[in-house]
């Protein structure tokens, strides 16, 4: 594929997954100014294996696998930072056309539940409800069979019930 | 969280996504980023530090703009003194990519001090330059003083541990450069930057002190084999 041809993918490929990774990244990290560090860095590490000629079947998997590898790399390096640093990063939660203080102000309280799980359930919670992924589909991203992802998607549903219906 | 249930949640959640501006401002660096990485003839692995570079993209540009169209521009701007027309490409352009590719390997504390010996020893050279004036020492003042101030706004970040080496090493090279203090602190007395002169008149104020304390107490002899022998280790460390 010639270099014009290749870029016009590649920028196609980021309108369409660009807020996806963004999302998995910030459920990941609860740090709005490193989740677009991480996507910036995830799409350029795309570019890089394009322009080698890699042989790419699925680009969202590639992405995803990607980007969980940056955040393992950061959860490294460093520790995590707090909601709060996050809501002061500026999260752009507005939908399409205008941030209302009471949508914001609900995104909010769903972080701080989000933020309570373990990262395995905000992983697979997102990728299943939030991105629509099928068990198998995840388990590509993840690296791990369909049955483990969908004993995890089970996990994390009692975990969120556990939180916000603490006496049920 | 009473009325909060998981469908909510998840609505929630497929709300957060890019603001339009972080959007399209991604889109734009990638698109560059993909015009600078060319498909190549036969593929090369590229190392990570190619994207280290590219997130500072625009820094990077610009010092390959001056690197290439502007050459001579920027070898002269690196030598460029306080009062001359390059000065502040030299400090507001190449010193920042200079820092930039420099980050990996140096604290901002070890590069503030850098920048400080670099401030002071371009005063030395305006002093000892045809083109002397006391406007140009009072602007290497300046320079001097906001470089000091950015030093020891860095060594009071760090660790204390850390500070103590970083103090040091900043009193080391005050102390090698007191002469140079009591002439700027003398410019800076004749200028309206009155923050010039209380900042140069506090440095050079306890670099003399501390080196009177030093000489006060050694004996004449002792004090010149130990100062031998520091400025070895300091060579040695250098």
């Amino acid at each position: 594929m010639d270099q014009n041809t290749l870029k016009a993918h590649f920028l196609t490929t980021y309108d369409q997954y660009a807020d996806a990774i963004y999302r998995f990244c910030q459920m990941k990290t609860s740090s709005a100014g490193l989740a677009e560090d991480l996507t910036q860095e995830t799409f350029m590490r795309l570019w890089q294996r394009m322009r080698e000629g890699q042989k790419i079947e699925h680009e969202q998997a590639l992405l995803y696998t990607i980007a969980r590898n940056l955040v393992i790399d950061w959860y490294r390096k460093k520790k995590e930072q707090s909601l709060d640093a996050m809501m002061e990063a500026g999260t752009d939660f507005a939908e399409e056309g205008g941030e209302g203080v009471t949508t914001t102000a609900e995104v909010r309280e769903v972080l701080e539940v989000v933020n309570q799980l373990d990262l395995p359930s905000r992983e697979v919670l997102l990728l299943r409800f939030v991105e629509g992924y099928a068990p198998h589909e995840i388990a590509k991203f993840l690296d791990t069979n369909a049955n483990v992802v969908s004993v995890r998607i089970n996990r994390a549903i009692k975990k969120v019930q556990s939180i916000i219906r603490p006496n049920e | 969280m009473n009325n909060m249930t998981i469908t909510k949640i998840i609505e929630a959640l497929k709300r957060v996504k890019l603001s339009v501006d972080a959007r399209s401002r991604m889109r734009e660096t990638l698109s560059t980023y993909a015009d600078f990485y060319t498909v190549p003839a036969n593929a090369v692995p590229v190392s990570r530090v190619n994207t280290f570079f590219f997130g500072r993209l625009p820094y990077v540009a610009v010092a390959f703009l001056l690197l290439t169209v502007g050459g001579g521009v920027s070898y002269a701007a690196h030598g460029a003194l306080p009062g001359s027309a390059l000065y502040g490409v030299k400090v507001g352009v190449l010193e920042p990519v200079e820092k930039l590719l420099t980050v990996p390997t140096q604290t901002d504390a070890e590069w503030s001090l850098t920048l400080a010996q670099r401030r002071l020893d371009e005063a030395d050279a305006v002093a000892s330059s045809s083109g002397h004036s006391v406007e140009r020492d009072e602007e290497a003042a300046h320079e001097v003083a906001n470089a000091a101030r950015e030093v020891e706004k860095n060594i009071n970040a760090l660790a204390s541990s850390s500070r103590e080496r970083a103090s040091s090493d900043f009193s080391k090279t005050l102390s090698e450069h007191e002469e140079t203090l009591a002439r700027l602190m003398t410019a800076a007395s004749t200028s309206e930057a009155t923050d010039t002169e209380e900042i140069l008149n506090k440095l050079f104020t306890e670099t003399h002190e501390r080196k009177g304390r030093s000489v006060s107490s050694s004996s004449p002899e002792r004090t010149r084999s130990e100062s031998t022998s520091e400025e070895r280790e300091g060579g040695e460390r250098d």
